[in-house]
């Protein structure tokens, strides 16, 4: 199992408004309630307002699960 | 050429929806947790023998009636809609024969969502300052609740039905206010988050129902609407300060709550005005505009910026000055 920064868990988790506890590495929309439509929008605000991430037309499919959003930080450079 | 406008009005269906009516056809869903997500607590929709031109028969009648215009001075006719009663003709045509207009009025329709009043004010503006009409009646409706797929939590809360009108001419007697001009844009490779298929040329049989990707969308209008506000404030050669209301779109309570946030803007210069009519697409600006003028939200001397949004990706952001009287 990869190690996702407790920063990425703590913004998601503040975003779907559910305990770091209940995301891993590979949480998804599929396995949380919260993450529905809004909560995918707040993740996408709460990404603007952490990391300074912008989403570029047809990223925000990628905003479906940990690993994804993990990619998409990597690949704007806002992650190591 | 200054081209004035000399009316707004709306009409919405009577049958009104509520959160609760809605969980008692699905009852997994949660009353308070649709209005904490989308602002609305019920929606006016349009009853199965109704139709997106009825209502705006019926706004038409109301403008007409209010600004005494006589029907054979109105000598164009543009009805937005996204929801005609058939593929044609035009329910343009059908809404000029309901009106009694004069066989010289001209009349189109056009298909856009949201972004549509504003875009037909452009219209209407463009065809009176070129001389080719005096007084142009716009007209701007749909009936997107009959569109929601069964069951769809992602669209029947979000959407109402309804039509609003306006009156446009060339003439400053009487006019309540100025329409300045409106900057238009269009993003093509936005078009496949929020279509329906079903019904046109390509997918004849296919479904005809609302799909919509919300966080595309959501994405969209935050960066792409602040933008486009910001660069026709420029254009004006005015700054955000010296706007007095934005009047946006009201798609949702959410969505319109981050933007607000985003332009800094109070809810006195930027009101939110959803709860009990829901999103009723090209309808909700004249809708918001109208209720604004009557709780005197919005008055006499006041700069204001008329911003829509959405379908396409499509948008139109008007400037428009109330006259002092």
């Amino acid at each position: 199992m990869s190690v996702v920064s407790p920063r990425v868990l703590n913004t998601i988790s503040e975003a779907l408004q559910v305990s770091p506890a209940e995301l891993t590495a590979e949480s998804g929309s599929n396995d949380i309630e919260n993450w529905d439509s809004m909560g995918t929008m707040n993740i996408l605000l709460s990404l603007e307002s952490e990391f300074g991430l912008r989403l570029a037309p047809g990223q925000t499919s990628q905003l479906q699960s940990v690993q994804g959003i993990v990619e998409l930080l990597k690949k704007a450079g806002k992650l190591e | 050429m200054t081209v004035f406008l000399h009316g707004v009005t709306y009409h919405l269906p009577d049958n009104v929806v509520t959160n609760d009516d809605l969980v008692r056809l699905n009852p997994t869903w949660d009353a308070e947790s649709i209005f904490r997500k989308t602002g609305i607590r019920e929606r006016r929709v349009a009853a199965a023998n109704e139709t997106s031109t009825d209502f705006a028969e019926q706004a038409a009648l109301t403008l007409i009636r209010e600004t005494r215009i006589s029907p054979d001075q109105i000598d164009a006719l543009i009805f937005c809609t996204q929801t005609p009663d058939y593929l044609f003709p035009a329910s343009s045509c059908i809404l000029h024969g309901r009106l009694g207009l004069s066989s010289h009025c001209g009349v189109f329709d056009f298909n856009l969502g949201c972004s549509g009043f504003t875009y037909g004010l452009w219209l209407s503006r463009a065809l009176i300052e070129s001389g080719s009409a005096r007084n142009v009646l716009l007209v701007a409706g749909d009936t997107l609740s009959k569109e929601c797929g069964i069951g769809d939590q992602v669209t029947i809360p979000i959407f109402g039905d309804g039509a609003g009108a306006a009156l446009l001419s060339h003439q400053s007697e009487n006019a309540i206010g100025e329409i300045g001009t409106t900057l238009v844009g269009t993003d093509g490779r936005g078009w496949e988050h929020l279509r329906i298929l079903g019904g046109g040329s390509r997918c004849p049989a296919g479904a005809r129902q609302i799909e919509m990707n919300g966080a595309e969308v959501f994405n969209f209008t935050l960066t792409a609407i602040s933008e486009a506000i910001g660069q026709q404030i420029t254009n004006l050669k005015l700054t955000w300060d010296e706007i007095d209301r934005f009047l946006l779109h009201q798609a949702n309570g959410f969505i319109l709550e981050t933007l607000r946030k985003r332009m800094k803007l109070s809810p006195e210069r930027c009101p939110i005005d959803i709860s009990d009519t829901g999103n009723t697409s090209s309808a909700s600006l004249p809708v918001l505009f109208r209720r604004c003028l009557d709780r005197g939200d919005v008055a006499p001397g006041h700069q204001c910026i008329l911003a829509g949004y959405g379908v396409g990706y499509s948008w139109a952001i008007t400037s428009l000055k109330l006259l002092k009287r």
